[in-house]
């Protein structure tokens, strides 16, 4: 990055230079900033904005716990935009508040202040019935211990939320199918977890994830317990997620790999964005 | 929301997580609600089974007994006082009169007077005397009579039958002829066992067929016996028992022992009689004085001064029932003359009886059940008669009609009560046996007869004087009280282990709640409603219950197959005992199905259940599943 930071850095104090000398004319101005820009682009000192529209847009976002007599202000007022079939990486150190901005995105959790629309829609003014059919049918969580029924094949765990998202059964199984060929499950859809590997129950979560088509996948440390050959694995899935299904995929993760593995990566400190 | 095959599936894996506390549980929660079941099973047998052997008697019928004392009592007033003692002054006239004409002495102060004066100078009948009772008589004849006043009283409950029920109160003795023999020294007798179970010489009552036609022999046998002339008589079958000659089993007999026994009484009944030998009191007054001066004449034979009676008697054959007869008599002319002066005397002013004495043979015409016996009270048998018997139990019976019928009728007619007349042999004054007959009500239903009973029956004090009310071998009205109580006191008993079960498995359900927090985060981000939740607990604590449902079931239906084991053939046979009109096929089963009260015990586990379930639920959902997903 410091190649890329010296020739952005050269480019702006050239433009603002141009921009002084022709400090009377706002057409050379803006001139001057296309020009600017398609060279920062031609370094690729920046990347080119994804043309798609915002899928998920954060505004002015706080969210305190009470934690005995503590207020803890786990996010100062982040704002923040994700455009559709991004993938982003939410990278932190621990107690940032990465899985906590990612939660609350997904309307897990209730906001202290700001908003977020996904796909349109204010979550925050959602109750919690249209909450949860909107979570259903937009979002689909993966978690880092998976959270797969053990008592339940692989088949009707994978049914699990179109279970609540009132999807027919007929339709149910022939999402599973394809899911699970993606996901490379096809042979095991009629055994039970305990009976998967650990990259394998992690595959079922996101096949299971997928049913409903949500347009947002949200990861939370998804390679948080395997290993790396699983943990790349689970990367390129995601990867032919986004390219098959157009999915925009925020996953938060400490794994550097991953996080440059992304079209984009957010950093959070102490409950803002840096 | 989450369509119910759907929540099912989940609900069910839910089953198979911390199993060995499911089991614990589910097994200690159906302990409570098994013996709530087994007690259900149990009583629904019990009541089951008293239906089936109240339907043979007289216990499926709604029949009450109305006494009207009144028609046997009188009022004390000055009107009647006043009449007692014209009519006493007027005796004594005629006795004055009468005594001078047969040359006789008269004492004045022999004469009872009607009216007593107290310690106070409160004045009151002396219903021994003769005018009292004569002007008794007077006013009695005046009130309605008990038929009458029964018939007024029932008419509003729509009576089906009405029967007098007249019991045998001629004022003699009856002497059982055991062997065909009559004992003069009276046997030494247990009172209780006299009370409690009473030969015919105790008394009996007639009563009309249609009251005990269900105890009645088949019809045959009381065709061959049409024209004897033996008094037909329903007999407790203890008694047939013995007058078939057959010893009592002992009372550990075995169930089948003592069915057999029924069965055997029950096809040679028609062979058994009893005979009693009546006397009058002048009878056995005389059979008394023939004792008494044979014993003074035996102890005197050596005493010079004794001086033997001038008339001497000789008792009769101990087989005949006959009179004593005399056998030496002394007196001059005179003494004779005048003794029959005297016996004119008192012929005229009914005070003269003529020593009588009959043999009489019953035949028995039915069976009905033994008398309460308080020694095996602690035997099933004891407590099965207390419970279930009719109010016939001991009693001895003569079938109105069948006795109306005989070709010999009119040899009986001193121990017939009549309302038109009084016995012609009653001497002794005081209450004539009219005055304790009783009226049978019979009603169509329980409604009738129940209405009837509360709105006529009265126990407290200021109720002395009005008719008394109660059921009369109406077993049906108790059953249907019992089941009533049962009931009642099952609803208690369930509402009481329901709260317990409830907390038990409010402890397990709140458990399962609890340990499925991270679960129910998951399922809430992967678009599940607190509805879709709520349906898939729901569903899971009704499983849950069912299967206590199930195992309860099991438990309870054990406990009812030990109870039916160990108690079911001895109750049949007591049974048979208390409701002698069953068939002997019919059997008691201590199990029973009561598919009401099955039905409720299991709605109210399930209820149990769901209600339980829904603090720990409420709980559950109130909370951020991020922090619980967060925690685990």
């Amino acid at each position: 990055m410091g190649g890329k930071q010296k020739v952005a850095d050269e480019t702006i104090k050239s433009f603002i230079d141009l921009f002084d000398d022709h400090a009377t004319g706002a057409v050379a101005a803006i001139e001057s900033y296309h020009r600017a820009h398609e060279q920062l682009l031609a370094a690729g000192a920046i990347e080119k904005r994804p043309e798609t529209p915002v899928v998920i847009a954060v505004k002015d976002l706080t969210k305190n716990y009470k934690v005995g007599r503590q207020n803890l202000e786990v996010l100062k007022g982040v704002s923040l935009e994700i455009h559709e079939g991004e993938f982003v990486a939410l990278t932190g150190p621990s107690g940032s508040g990465k899985s906590t901005l990612l939660q609350l995105m997904g309307g897990l959790d209730k906001v202290t202040s700001g908003t977020i629309t996904i796909d349109g829609v204010n979550i925050g003014k959602l109750r919690d019935k249209k909450l949860s059919t909107f979570r259903g049918q937009t979002i689909g969580f993966v978690f880092q211990f998976f959270y797969l029924q053990p008592f339940l094949r692989l088949r009707k765990n994978l049914e699990v939320p179109g279970m609540f998202a009132r999807i027919r059964s007929k339709e149910r199984q022939s999402r599973i199918e394809m899911l699970a060929n993606a996901v490379g499950l096809h042979d095991r859809l009629d055994h039970y977890p305990k009976e998967l590997s650990g990259g394998q129950m992690q595959r079922a979560a996101i096949a299971r994830a997928l049913l409903n088509r949500p347009k947002l996948l949200f990861a939370d440390e998804p390679t948080g317990n395997l290993d790396s050959a699983n943990s790349k694995a689970i990367i390129e899935l995601f990867d032919q997620i986004r390219k098959e299904f157009g999915t925009t995929i925020v996953i938060v993760t400490h794994d550097q790999s991953i996080a440059d593995h992304a079209d984009r990566e957010i950093r959070l400190s102490d409950g803002v964005l840096v | 929301m989450i369509s119910a095959v759907d929540a099912f599936i989940l609900a069910s894996t839910k089953l198979r997580t911390r199993k060995v506390r499911t089991i614990v549980t589910a097994i200690t929660a159906s302990l409570l609600f098994g013996i709530l079941i087994g007690a259900i099973f149990i009583l629904s047998g019990v009541l089951r089974g008293a239906e089936r052997f109240t339907n043979t008697g007289l216990s499926n019928r709604y029949i009450i007994s109305y006494d009207d004392f009144r028609s046997g009592q009188f009022d004390d007033t000055p009107q009647l006082q006043a009449r007692a003692t014209e009519l006493y002054n007027a005796r004594i006239t005629a006795k004055k009169v009468e005594a001078k004409r047969l040359g006789i002495e008269f004492d004045q102060t022999s004469e009872m007077r009607p009216v007593t004066t107290d310690a106070d100078g409160n004045k009151y009948i002396d219903a021994t005397s003769p005018s009292a009772q004569q002007a008794i008589d007077e006013q009695r004849a005046k009130v309605t009579s008990v038929k009458e006043t029964a018939a007024q009283v029932a008419e509003p409950y729509h009576p089906i039958g009405i029967y007098s029920f007249l019991p045998n109160s001629n004022p003699g003795t009856m002497t059982a002829m055991e062997d065909g023999k009559e004992s003069f020294k009276p046997k030494p007798q247990n009172p209780q066992q006299q009370y409690m179970r009473p030969g015919v010489e105790n008394g009996w009552v007639y009563l009309d067929e249609k009251v005990v036609e269900p105890f009645l022999l088949d019809k045959k046998l009381l065709d061959a016996q049409k024209n004897v002339t033996d008094v037909p008589v329903i007999a407790p079958i203890g008694k047939v028992e013995t007058a078939l000659g057959l010893s009592t089993l002992p009372k550990d007999a075995s169930a089948k022992e003592k069915l057999d026994r029924i069965a055997y009484v029950k096809q040679n009944a028609a062979m058994a009689t009893f005979t009693v030998c009546y006397r009058n009191e002048a009878s056995s007054a005389l059979i008394a004085k023939t004792l008494r001066d044979d014993e003074d004449m035996k102890k005197n034979v050596a005493n010079k001064e004794y001086i033997a009676p001038s008339q001497q008697y000789t008792l009769p054959s101990e087989s005949s029932c006959g009179a004593s007869v005399v056998k030496k008599d002394t007196r001059t002319a005179d003494e004779k003359k005048y003794a029959a002066k005297q016996e004119e005397f008192a012929k005229k002013f009914d005070e003269y009886q003529v020593p009588d004495q009959q043999k009489i043979t019953f035949r028995v015409v039915g069976v009905g059940p033994n008398g309460i016996d308080f020694d095996s009270f602690s035997t099933v048998d004891g407590i099965v008669g207390m419970i279930a018997g009719s109010t016939l139990q001991g009693q001895w019976v003569v079938p109105n009609t069948l006795f109306q019928q005989m070709p010999n009728r009119a040899d009986f007619d001193a121990f017939y009560p009549s309302p038109d007349k009084k016995s012609a042999n009653i001497t002794t004054i005081g209450l004539t046996s009219r005055s304790s007959e009783s009226q049978l009500i019979e009603f169509g239903s329980a409604e009738d007869v129940k209405a009837f009973y509360v709105e006529n029956s009265c126990s407290s004090f200021e109720c002395m004087n009005k008719p008394s009310v109660s059921y009369f071998g109406s077993n049906s009205v108790v059953i249907d009280d019992m089941k009533e109580s049962v009931t009642q006191a099952l609803q208690i008993a369930a509402g009481i282990m329901a709260v317990i079960a409830a907390l038990i498995m409010m402890g397990m359900v709140g458990r399962v709640i609890t340990d499925g927090r991270r679960e129910t985060a998951v399922f809430r981000a992967i678009g599940a409603t607190r509805n879709d939740l709520r349906l898939v607990y729901a569903i899971y604590t009704m499983l849950f219950s069912m299967i206590i449902v199930g195992i309860s079931i099991m438990i309870g239906f054990g406990i009812a197959l030990l109870v039916e084991s160990t108690y079911a053939s001895n109750i049949s046979t007591s049974m048979h005992l208390a409701f002698i009109t069953a068939p002997l096929e019919e059997t008691f089963h201590l199990i029973g199905f009561w598919p009401e009260m099955l039905a409720m015990a299991a709605g109210l586990i399930i209820v149990a259940g769901l209600v339980s379930m829904q603090l720990p639920l409420m709980r559950n959902l109130a909370r951020n599943p991020i922090k619980d997903m967060r925690d685990e």
